[in-house]
């Protein structure tokens, strides 16, 4: 054989393995998945997969990626048409509606369909979004698992301040109010706490969540149920005002830590979490979850998850719920695969290992795993969680019923509220008229 | 004698490309190939993604946009001068021999050395209002709260343009020290023999010797400051309500916050008629060998 031929051959054969290569990578199902704030809740979907490939004979590429790093990476994936095959992001999914409405997004109503019954409506209708390429509404999402707003305090702060956990008010003023009396007390012993946690930057999504809550509690919305939006009705102008008012005051009053204005989703957790506030809202339950397993006295006796108060016309108040879903994007290489891969995980035993893994952080999607007694009574946090999902109203944030609130919500027009208020000295009215007029452009562009 | 303007590759009489032109274009190759992949095709590509007029209907119709180019501008004209007037005075320092100050200046590189992660997230850490470092210690020490450090946007800003100095200061006072020690030390020794002030110095000798150099840095450093994303997205994430974003960090939080990557490209290339001139004189000034 001559040194050329054999020359020849080598670069022949080097040129197979590269065209191979994608080949190859195509048989291996690509899933990026959000990495958890619990790293026992990576390692269950870990073994979720494992089983999948056990069973199937297939291969998982897996790759985990952090809260913020997720929707960059999705974003230039979409770009770019070179996706994984099944994505979830606790942020990306924010933006589900959008990536659907643009058809970038697989119809996987042939994988829930079959198991409608098992899901809530709130989490079915998460899932549905319209197309305008084909102008239907379809299923573009699978379920995962939810949360709500959850209260948390250190019970030891409130009795060094002299009070008892049954001295917290239920109804709305006075339970607001009893913290700044808590930070009183505790300051005039020399601590440098503040009674609350409550965020109001543009750079926290807990922001606009717990500025839901307190429109739910004056019955103030902006959308209705069709998705229709309401700011022109004379009652829901000054409702946002009275919500704006009531919201902003604790931090007026300096009940909250002055950094709040541009704390980060973590903040309010670290600032908890160091003693630096007595209570704090929070979504899921990752503030008692982060104790869990490392000082099980705080986990079980210091620290308490409470129940919303009243809203101030005695009832309870309706709690907004945040639905996480996946997705299969469209131009994923192995569609078949990939929705049996997510049949797999939403059967109920991958499902529950998974959302259980968070240390109930999160709450099930499927309604009779939200009955097991992990969730319903063997932890006064999760219990307290379940009593809100199972004994209070709920409601899927307007992102759901309206897709142009995805970017009501990455504005955070609620927190742009609270700096015209907060930081330029702005009166609720002027800022809430700038929210409105900012939501009516949004809406109608 | 007319020069030949002729590009074409030299010719064998057999009329066949010379051996050694042949070889120039294979080494070339792979430069131009790595040159249009990862030089040419991205700013392309850019261009497209920022060529809609509608995103720069939204940016321009966006209050925090304004604020953000008001940023930049004085993000460059007061952290861009005080570093290079600070570098001109410290590298006067440095130049001295002493062996305290050997060990001084190796202290002083490290911010430059460090990577900007941990160190600008320490200093996020040390003025954080409620229990930073510093307000810990003036609550301790005289039971005040101390200032809101990254919670004013002023103050927070104020911050920005600080980190921004602290970290790139050192670097540019090696490169004017390096200037320093280009200039022969017999001309000092001559003022010396006159009897010159030490400003007189500075004057007569130091600044003369060190002007174009400081003119081709304050360029070079504004060129790479229009691109700080580290100092501003680091320390304050563009907060306390948007109002320390800089054009960079702002067409990130477009791009990726919210989604919009066509507005995030054209919230950059709005700051291109403030980088183009500063390249052009740049590379004018580069070109005459100043």
């Amino acid at each position: 054989m001559g040194k050329n031929l054999k020359v020849g051959i080598m670069v022949l054969l080097v040129a197979v393995a590269f065209a191979a290569a994608p080949a190859l990578a195509q048989d291996k199902l690509v899933v990026w998945w959000n990495k958890s704030f619990v790293p026992a809740q990576d390692d269950a979907f870990k073994e979720v997969v494992q089983k999948w490939e056990k069973k199937t004979g297939k291969q998982v590429d897996l790759s985990f990626f952090a809260l913020p790093d997720h929707p960059a990476k999705m974003l230039a994936a979409f770009d770019s048409k070179i996706v994984p095959d099944v994505d979830f992001g606790q942020i990306v999914n924010v933006q589900t509606g959008d990536f659907a409405y643009e058809d970038k997004l697989l119809e996987i109503s042939d994988v829930i369909n079959p198991i409608r019954s098992r899901f809530g409506d709130g989490a079915l209708r998460s899932c549905e979004h319209m197309n305008a390429k084909t102008g239907k509404r379809g299923i573009y999402a699978f379920p995962l698992m939810q949360h709500g707003v959850n209260f948390h305090y250190w019970s030891d702060m409130v009795q060094a301040a002299g009070y008892k956990d049954a001295d917290i008010p239920k109804q709305w003023k006075p339970f607001w109010d009893f913290w700044g009396e808590v930070q009183k007390k505790l300051r005039a012993k020399g601590e440098r706490v503040y009674g609350l946690g409550i965020s109001y930057s543009v750079e926290a999504t807990d922001t606009w969540q717990e500025f839901y809550h307190f429109m739910e509690a004056y019955r103030v919305r902006v959308l209705d149920d069709d998705g229709k939006l309401l700011v022109n009705d004379p009652k829901v102008r000054p409702g946002l005002i009275t919500a704006l008012d009531d919201f902003t005051r604790h931090y007026k009053a300096k009940n909250v830590p002055p950094g709040a204005t541009s704390w980060k989703d973590i903040d309010n957790n670290l600032n908890f979490n160091n003693r630096q506030t007595v209570m704090t809202m929070n979504p899921t339950l990752s503030i008692p979850g982060s104790f869990f397993g490392k000082d099980m006295e705080a986990y079980n006796k210091k620290i308490k998850t409470l129940r919303w108060p009243t809203a101030p016309d005695g009832k309870p108040l309706t709690l907004r719920v945040s639905i996480h879903n996946g997705f299969i994007p469209k131009d994923s290489k192995n569609k078949e695969l990939a929705k049996d891969f997510v049949r797999f995980i939403l059967e109920p035993e991958n499902l529950d290992q998974f959302v259980k893994a968070s240390n109930g952080a999160f709450f099930p999607v499927l309604i009779e795993s939200g009955k097991d007694p992990f969730f319903a009574s063997a932890d006064p946090h999760r219990a307290a969680v379940y009593k809100n999902f199972t004994e209070t109203p709920t409601r899927p944030y307007d992102t759901v019923i309206n897709r142009k609130f995805i970017t009501v919500h990455t504005e955070n027009l609620y927190g742009r509220a609270c700096g015209r208020v907060l930081a330029d000295n702005w009166t609720s009215a002027k800022a809430v008229d700038e929210l409105i007029a900012r939501m009516k452009q949004i809406v109608t562009d | 004698m007319a020069r030949s303007l002729s590009v074409s590759p030299p010719l064998t009489p057999s009329g066949r490309v010379h051996k050694d032109s042949a070889w120039g274009v294979i080494l070339v190759t792979p430069y131009v190939v790595v040159f249009v992949c990862i030089v040419v095709y991205p700013i392309l590509y850019g261009i497209v993604l920022g060529s809609h007029a509608e995103s720069y209907r939204k940016l321009f119709s966006d209050p925090i946009y304004l604020r953000s180019a008001w940023n930049t501008l004085v993000f460059l004209l007061v952290a861009v001068n005080l570093k290079l007037l600070l570098a001109l005075f410290l590298s006067g320092f440095f130049y001295n021999t002493e062996r305290w100050i050997r060990w001084v200046s190796i202290i002083f590189l490290l911010p430059w050395a460090a990577p900007s992660l941990p160190s600008i997230f320490s200093i996020r850490w040390m003025f954080n209002s409620e229990w930073g470092l510093i307000n810990t210690v003036l609550f301790r020490l005289f039971g005040i709260d101390g200032p809101l450090w990254l919670v004013k946007p002023d103050l927070a800003f104020g911050l920005v343009i600080a980190t921004h100095i602290w970290k790139n200061l050192p670097f540019w006072t090696i490169i004017l020290l390096a200037g320093r020690m280009a200039i022969p030390k017999d001309h000092y020794e001559a003022a010396d023999v006159d009897g010159a002030t030490r400003i007189q110095v500075f004057r007569f000798i130091t600044f003369p010797a060190l002007k174009n150099l400081y003119i081709t840095s304050t360029l070079l450093s504004t060129i790479w400051s229009v691109g700080d994303f580290n100092s501003v997205y680091l320390l304050t994430g563009g907060g306390p309500f948007d109002a320390t974003h800089v054009l960079s960090t702002l067409g990130i939080r477009y791009a990726f916050s919210i989604g919009d990557i066509p507005t995030g490209v054209a919230t950059v290339i709005t700051a291109l008629p403030l980088v183009i001139p500063i390249v052009l004189i740049l590379i004018r000034r580069l070109g005459k060998g100043e």
